[in-house]
């Protein structure tokens, strides 16, 4: 960045190559305009795989836990199994399948990583930085939610080597990932074998369960609605591309004639 | 040129991806100069969403944040740069500083080691004398 006044830190922006002042203005409504709409388009695209993906998973997981409770309504303490379970199980699909949309391949994981970083800083610059950071339930002691969104992605690819290169939130964000994904395996195996699950055993995990998943639906609460906010962005895209075009031309226009009228000596 | 033959020029040769790319920089960087960050951050956000691998995307997009006063968004940006670009020193040690400026000094330390370590690995000279002085600068 270029240094603050009066400031001696090292600028660490690389310089531009070229010169950047001429036409300014034309370059950025030409290009603008031009990669706006790539990335509308590309953006929209990621978004609405990721929902179909979460749709997919998010029914599965519903339609196993369905059966479990079916199997065992005719028991009390299956019905608390069942409710625990099922909260789980929501939140271990929204993980999982985030977790498979955003990792269905590096250009996959950078691309919503990238857009979601554009939005925070659309957002930023339109309500504040408080209001937005707010809104997405970031406080100062928070891990990073693109941090742990991509990690976890990562994770979901690599078989956790990526985790090594995250940092501590970033890592325990994965390991309430596995326990509330084994939680939920545990009550698919309930389902299977009821007698085998011993209460004492259960109660344990279930603490733990619980303990990580309140961690995990914030996490995955944050992601959410980061999520709307991309949708809600790609939408205002649109239309503010179509009127920041219009307002450029007609800036560019009035350019033209000036020139035309200096020129022709005609001012 | 006007703005018509300019238009028609770009029809006639339009610029690779590449150049694209470094005009969208060359555009927002002389924004930023002139403090229109506003403006500055759509070149660069525009950028960052086609050159999301390319750690200047990160690095200017976070610098608009900074320099408008926005510390944490800047940080959230500049994490994320360095979580899509795991090798990129400029985002960690820029992080760096923004932790330092939010008074957060136990991770400032992480993040300029985690720098150095980085300018190291890859071997760059004058990365490694930036981190440094940097490490100077920030931790004591």
């Amino acid at each position: 960045m270029p240094p603050s006044p009066g400031s001696q830190q090292v600028n660490l922006l690389p310089p531009p190559i070229g010169d950047s002042q001429s036409d300014a203005m034309s370059w950025m409504y030409l290009l603008t305009s031009k990669q706006q709409a790539l990335d509308v388009n590309n953006g929209r695209a990621d978004i609405n795989r990721a929902q179909e993906q979460r749709a997919e998973a998010y029914k599965k997981e519903l339609e196993a836990i369905q059966q479990a409770i079916e199997a065992a309504s005719h028991h009390s303490f299956w019905d608390s199994v069942a409710s625990v379970a099922l909260t789980v199980a929501k939140v271990a699909a929204v993980v999982g399948s985030i977790a498979v949309a955003v990792g269905t391949g590096g250009v996959g994981v950078v691309g919503v990583i990238a857009v979601a970083g554009a939005v925070l800083s659309t957002a930023g610059f339109a309500q504040g930085e408080l209001h937005v950071l707010e809104k997405l339930g970031v406080d100062e002691g928070a891990a990073t939610w693109i941090g742990i969104g991509l990690s976890v992605g990562g994770a979901a690819c690599t078989g956790g080597a990526a985790i090594a290169s995250g940092g501590s939130e970033v890592s325990e964000t994965v390991a309430t990932v596995k326990k509330v994904t084994a939680a939920t395996t545990a009550a698919a195996t309930a389902a299977g074998g009821a007698a085998k699950i011993e209460a004492g055993q259960y109660e344990g995990d279930h603490q733990d369960a619980l303990a990580d998943l309140a961690q995990a639906q914030a996490d995955m609460a944050r992601l959410q609605r980061m999520i709307v906010m991309m949708l809600d962005d790609l939408k205002a895209s649109d239309e503010s591309d179509n009127k920041a075009k219009n307002a450029l031309r007609g800036a560019m226009n009035t350019k033209g004639e000036t020139l035309v009228l200096t020129t022709t000596g005609r001012a | 040129m006007d703005a018509a033959s300019f238009v028609s020029q770009f029809r006639r040769e339009p610029p690779s991806p590449t150049e694209t790319i470094e005009k969208l920089y060359s555009v927002g960087h002389w924004l930023l100069e002139q403090e229109r960050y506003a403006d500055a951050a759509l070149a660069f956000r525009t950028m960052l969403r086609s050159a999301p691998t390319d750690e200047r995307s990160w690095l200017a997009l976070g610098a608009c944040h900074e320099r408008a006063g926005q510390l944490r968004i800047a940080l959230e940006l500049y994490g994320a740069g360095t979580a899509v670009v795991p090798t990129s020193v400029r985002c960690q040690v820029a992080r760096a500083r923004v932790l330092r400026e939010l008074n957060r000094d136990a991770q400032v330390q992480d993040a300029i080691e985690k720098a150095l370590e980085l300018a190291r690995e890859v071997g760059d000279e004058e990365l490694v004398r930036i981190v440094e002085a940097e490490r100077e600068s920030l931790c004591h």
